[in-house]
């Protein structure tokens, strides 16, 4: 009883039950050492589970990005210490490196803002809906329930210059008279693939906004229309700032999605041509993977994941400081 | 092997033009400066019709660019693997590819292409002259897949460069028993009934081509009585250009990471109007020089 009673307490608070009524019985040093210790006993299998999964793979893929470490090349795990920084140095002076990172930039943020406009529109049309709204609801998360890579394809044959269902609709109505090279030409190859990513993830933006606006209390909204507000001012100042928490999940998730962006550019585009669509996680699947370096992909991977962990810290700094609280 | 529509090579309306514009009669390509010239002359692009066009990314591309350079009598690397695309038959090469790409001769997103796409566009009657694998041929021959082309297509080898050579990319698929296989008796069972006359006679009636010189015999007396005679012809080239042009990639297991240097190099000398071919063939260069010098090729 004793110990059981002990545990979730301060060892001064054991050492105070026991002085109090059985120190004869117990001694003290076995009470305050299991006291301390079991609790800690008991989360070492997910602390073991953290180290494995988490902590080890993160400090070994550190070591491998000092080093020139090439998967067929055993021996090139080993840190050059006569040029520690070279993977780094060499990422830094790298054109296409600034070019994927610059792209992932554009592709987020036109994206992101696309599917949030485009979702709160869906959403507040959605909201209207008196009947069917249940099944509506189900038809537009159909995009949702594709694999993203399906996806990649499927746009990669709509927009193929010569086959392509877009040039041969746009032919058919008049509107060009040569074909249009839509994942080749700058900027249409980053503007083709975040169409495929419009159409596949705004589904989920709306649901998230649907979701918020039919939790909205009403009374707001009946006080509005007492006092003749428009329906666009009842958006501006009631939906929309009353919306600003679903709002925020939900360029949280996209944001963290996009950030990470990789399959549906691969197979629509692969990068190319000429890194003209790079991204940074595709560059650095060439890297590691096609190429086998895995010193510079490690190497790579950190820079990226710090600028976008600095990025994102960033966003949302600016995010709730622009926002009211009500 | 170089494959071409019939139906346009033997229009008297097409025979006559090319003729005055050219001077040379309209037969298929035998050099690749013919290549250009008649893939010029049947471009069609308001009408979704090229005149050639490639695999345009990936080793796709860079082993398009090896043969084109070795018919030229240049190649991506020396003997001792050094770049040596970047020299003047390279940059010829490359600068050929680029104008042919400026003029619209390929199509405009060519760079999107491996080989489904390639053979797609053939199939679809997009494309009046281009090189092209073996394997296609009983898909490209059968009307219910390909009725644009199915009948309508000729075959020959594939066309000589400057260095009088004729270009011809290709590897072959092999078995292996790796050392720790715990069968080893089996496994050698296996490859060899995978590779028995039986075995390759039917793999070769799919399209592939076979290894074995009994089979070869074998094939070529089954095309014999094809009421094609493209099916006898179609083998005979192969044979040919198997015995003659075939040159595989160096064999080092670093040639994937060449590629992905060279590769880019080459699309966007294809894509981009005004570029120094010369600069960016440079660069790769300089790339592929590093990327084999860490690997230890130098020392």
């Amino acid at each position: 009883m004793g110990d059981f009673e002990a545990l979730p307490m301060s060892v001064e608070s054991v050492d105070s039950v026991v002085t109090t009524s059985q120190r004869a019985m117990r001694p003290k040093t076995r009470v305050r050492k299991s006291g301390r210790w079991f609790p800690l006993f008991l989360i070492v299998p997910s602390i073991l589970f953290i180290l494995l999964v988490v902590v080890f793979p993160l400090v070994y893929s550190l070591y491998v990005s000092f080093t020139p470490y090439t998967l067929l090349k055993p021996d090139s795990l080993a840190i050059r210490w006569d040029d520690v920084f070279r993977n780094y140095r060499r990422l830094i002076e790298d054109d296409i490196f600034w070019k994927a990172f610059g792209n992932t930039i554009i592709y987020l943020t036109v994206t992101v803002n696309l599917q949030l406009v485009l979702g709160m529109g869906l959403s507040q049309l959605l909201a209207r809906v008196t009947r069917g709204q249940s099944l509506l609801r189900t038809m537009l998360m159909v995009p949702m329930m594709f694999a993203p890579v399906l996806v990649g394809f499927q746009f990669g044959w709509f927009f193929n210059t010569t086959l392509g269902v877009v040039n041969n609709a746009l032919s058919d109505i008049g509107l060009i008279q040569q074909p249009i090279a839509w994942l080749v030409d700058v900027p249409l190859g980053l503007i083709s693939i975040m169409i495929a990513d419009i159409w596949m993830s705004t589904p989920i933006v709306a649901i998230i906004l649907l979701a918020g606006t039919l939790s909205l209390s009403s009374e707001p909204f009946e006080a509005a229309e007492v006092d003749g507000a428009t329906a666009w001012q009842k958006f501006r100042y009631i939906t929309y700032p009353m919306l600003g928490p679903f709002i925020t999940i939900a360029l949280t998730i996209r944001s963290l999605d996009l950030s990470r962006a990789f399959d549906i550019a691969m197979i629509m585009t692969g990068g190319g041509p000429a890194n003209r669509t790079e991204l940074t996680w595709t560059y650095v699947f060439k890297l590691a993977l096609v190429d086998r370096k895995f010193g510079l992909g490690a190497a790579m991977s950190f820079i990226t994941v710090i600028i976008t962990v600095g990025f994102t810290f960033y966003l949302f700094r600016q995010l709730i400081k622009s926002r009211v609280v009500y | 092997m170089l494959h071409y529509r019939t139906d346009l090579y033997e229009d008297p309306a097409n025979q006559a033009p090319l003729r005055k514009k050219y001077g040379y009669d309209l037969l298929p390509p035998e050099t690749w400066q013919q290549v250009s010239d008649q893939a010029t002359f049947f471009t069609k692009p308001g009408e979704n019709f090229w005149g050639t066009q490639w695999a345009g990314k990936d080793e796709a591309l860079n082993g398009r660019f090896m043969e084109l350079l070795q018919a030229n009598g240049g190649d991506i690397l020396s003997a001792d693997f050094h770049p040596i695309f970047n020299n003047e038959v390279g940059v010829k090469t490359a600068t050929w590819l680029h104008d042919l790409y400026q003029a619209g001769v390929l199509p405009p997103d060519m760079t999107n292409y491996v080989w489904p796409e390639v053979a797609n566009n053939f199939c679809n009657g997009s494309i009046a002259v281009y090189t092209e694998w073996y394997g296609w041929y009983s898909y490209f021959q059968d009307p219910k897949s390909c009725p644009a082309v199915a009948g309508k297509f000729g075959l020959v080898r594939a066309p000589v460069g400057d260095a009088g050579r004729h270009s011809g990319w290709a590897g072959a698929h092999g078995y292996s028993i790796v050392g720790s296989s715990k069968n080893k008796e089996a496994a050698a069972q296996l490859i060899k009934f995978l590779t028995s006359e039986f075995v390759l006679t039917e793999e070769s009636r799919q399209g592939t081509l076979p290894v074995r010189d009994d089979v070869w015999a074998r094939v070529i007396a089954d095309a014999e009585a094809s009421t094609n005679p493209l099916d006898k012809q179609r083998l005979e080239i192969a044979q040919v250009q198997i015995s003659e042009d075939f040159t595989t990639p160096p064999l080092i297991s670093d040639w994937l990471a060449v590629s992905n240097i060279v590769f880019p190099a080459v699309q966007e000398i294809l894509i981009t109007k005004d570029i120094d071919i010369q600069a960016r063939l440079d660069q790769a260069a300089k790339d592929v020089e590093q990327l084999l010098d860490d690997a230890g090729y130098y020392s």
